[in-house]
């Protein structure tokens, strides 16, 4: 569950990260996590998404043990960011395989360090583009969470909820019409038809 | 990589975002995406990539594909221990223990009437409502008819065009008569584009009168309060803002209006292009403001002077920005965004104040950087703030 008070007032999240407040990490791991692993499958070029997962798990728990507080959201964010990328790196390094696409990746990272640059951005684009599904109304997002986020069907969705089978798709379908012009109209129509 | 690289690659992000999404961009934001995608090739592929639909429903496909509910679990298992969280959980409900003392006394105390059984979560919700919150998107519009709307809270802006919209394009209602008035509470802000393409950015405790469409040869609206302007260029049909006391004509810029009824002055400051300033009853003698100027209206005379532009407008980008600014004028400001009164106790026409605030912060936060200056103490008592010297 995202909190909305944590959506929009990153102050308030950032201080009660300070604080050790369990709600507040909590967030910023849901948050975070499919954004990291998508970033960290890509710098890996591997469609391996369980050493993805591992690896972002230790920036987590890195994120966990650090004390000292961030200034703003966005030296959060770098932290979360270059902490992955070291993370991939050293697996890299350590795997000491030295096949050539390895070598192409430690090449392209060496030479231009604007190409993981362009990685987090690519990340950040998706997941400002479905941040859109935070401002759905209630009902309607929690419908889509179950959807996306949770793989669950119709009928495990209207048990969930307690609504009609045919309920939850009138939700579903008015997700999708709500998210219409706010996750771009081809984006969205696969993202929500292919579940 | 640089923090510097970072905040730029993050600003730019959004701009990808909003093109994305088919927002406009101001000419500021094209120029500065173009600037951007024209460093390198590299760059511009990326950009170019992103606008093929494609492949970002791919990308969001494969960034949906971790399955991060059942990874929390886990990692609250491996790294959050019960026996680790009990340790510092001790300290956590010890000093959640006094906290809740001290609150339980503070609303015995206010609300003597309401002793009546609460449970912990109650106490804690009494005291967080009772407290002034920040603004957030709040606003009516009303016809020249009589006819309101609320309008909602999940979205920050609307669209005056041929029918009332969201910006996402939800219709809310038929244009209904000539002239419409976008109104914000104190503690609301609202945007609202005008037929005409101008941007409008209301700010809290205001008005914005403008006609439905744009027939005549002058493209003219009322102001009271503050707002923002990102007017659209035409040349043929000039843009007037008028308030309480003054006449402004544009042909296409960017400017702030400040002309709450509670400031002495009626502030002009000018962003982007050229505009004419005048007061409302004095055709003689109007002031062309060059950008970065600032024109001050008080009792009927124009002074223009150069000024912090961020400053003055701030408040756009959700901040607080003083820069030696008198006590009075700061109170008022957070009057009007937390909707609170202010009850001022001696003389404190001295204390001046230098320093930014969100003003998303919780009123807490903004009374405690206010004290750092160590020269005034302020208390909050329900929805009044009482400000004395120490």
């Amino acid at each position: 569950m995202h909190n909305t008070t944590y959506h929009t007032d990153e102050e308030t999240l950032l201080n009660h990260l300070a604080s050790g407040r369990h709600t507040a990490f909590e967030y910023i791991y849901k948050e975070f996590q499919p954004a990291l692993v998508f970033f960290a499958g890509n710098l890996l070029k591997s469609d391996d998404i369980m050493l993805a997962e591992e690896l972002v798990q230790d920036s987590f728990l890195k994120l966990y043990q650090r004390h000292d507080n961030f200034k703003t959201f966005n030296s959060l964010k770098a932290f979360l960011y270059i902490c992955t990328r070291n993370a991939c790196y050293n697996h890299l390094e350590q795997q000491k395989v030295r096949q050539r696409h390895m070598q192409d990746y430690v090449y392209e990272y060496i030479d231009t360090q604007q190409s993981i640059i362009l990685e987090m951005m690519h990340t950040e684009t998706v997941r400002e583009l479905l941040q859109a599904i935070n401002t759905l109304p209630p009902q309607c997002k929690a419908v889509v969470d179950l959807l996306i986020h949770e793989d669950k069907s119709y009928a495990e969705i209207s048990e969930i909820l307690g609504v009609t089978v045919s309920t939850v798709k009138n939700q579903r379908a008015r997700a999708i019409s709500l998210l219409k012009g706010k996750i771009s109209g081809v984006g969205i129509a696969l993202l929500l038809l292919s579940i | 990589m640089e923090k510097q690289e970072f905040e730029n690659s993050y600003y730019i992000t959004g701009l990808i975002r909003k093109k994305i999404q088919k927002q406009s961009l101001s000419p500021q934001e094209e120029a500065e995406l173009d600037t951007w995608r024209k460093q390198n090739a590299q760059n511009n592929a990326f950009y170019e990539k992103m606008q093929d639909e494609l492949y970002l429903a791919q990308s969001v496909n494969r960034y949906l594909a971790t399955n991060t509910e059942q990874r929390w679990e886990e990692f609250q298992i491996q790294h959050m221990q019960p026996k680790r969280r009990d340790l510092s959980f001790q300290w956590i409900s010890v000093a959640a223990a006094i906290l809740l003392v001290i609150g339980i006394s503070f609303v015995i105390y206010f609300y003597q009437q309401a002793l009546l059984p609460l449970s912990d979560t109650t106490v804690q919700s009494v005291i967080k409502d009772s407290l002034p919150q920040p603004g957030g998107n709040r606003a009516t519009l009303t016809w020249s008819d009589g006819n309101s709307i609320a309008l909602s809270e999940g979205h920050d802006g609307i669209i005056a065009g041929e029918h009332l919209a969201y910006e996402d394009g939800s219709v809310l209602s038929q244009v209904k008569t000539d002239y419409a008035t976008l109104v914000t509470p104190k503690g609301g802000e609202y945007r609202i584009t005008l037929p005409d393409g101008t941007q409008v950015w209301v700010n809290a405790a205001s008005s914005l009168t403008y006609p439905t469409r744009f027939d005549g040869d002058e493209r003219k609206v009322k102001l009271s309060g503050e707002a923002y302007f990102q007017v659209a260029h035409n040349k043929e049909k000039p843009f007037i803002v008028e308030t309480d006391h003054q006449r402004l004509k544009v042909l296409g810029t960017v400017f702030n209006v400040n002309a709450y009824a509670d400031e002495k002055q009626t502030s002009t400051t000018l962003l982007e292009g050229k505009v004419a300033v005048r007061a409302l009853d004095d055709q003689d003698n109007s002031i062309v403001l060059r950008p970065g100027e600032q024109s001050q209206l008080v009792g009927g005379k124009l002074h223009v002077s150069p000024i912090d532009v961020q400053e003055a407008v701030a408040w756009r980008q959700g901040k607080f920005v003083f820069n030696s600014t008198d006590i009075y004028t700061v109170m008022r400001q957070i009057a009007r965004w937390y909707d609170t009164d202010i009850v001022y106790q001696g003389d404190l026409s001295n204390v001046l104040f230098s320093g930014s605030v969100s003003r998303f912060s919780d009123i807490e936060s903004v009374v405690k950087s206010l004290e750092l200056t160590r020269e005034i103490k302020l208390t909050i008592e329900g929805r009044r703030i009482i400000v004395r010297k120490r």
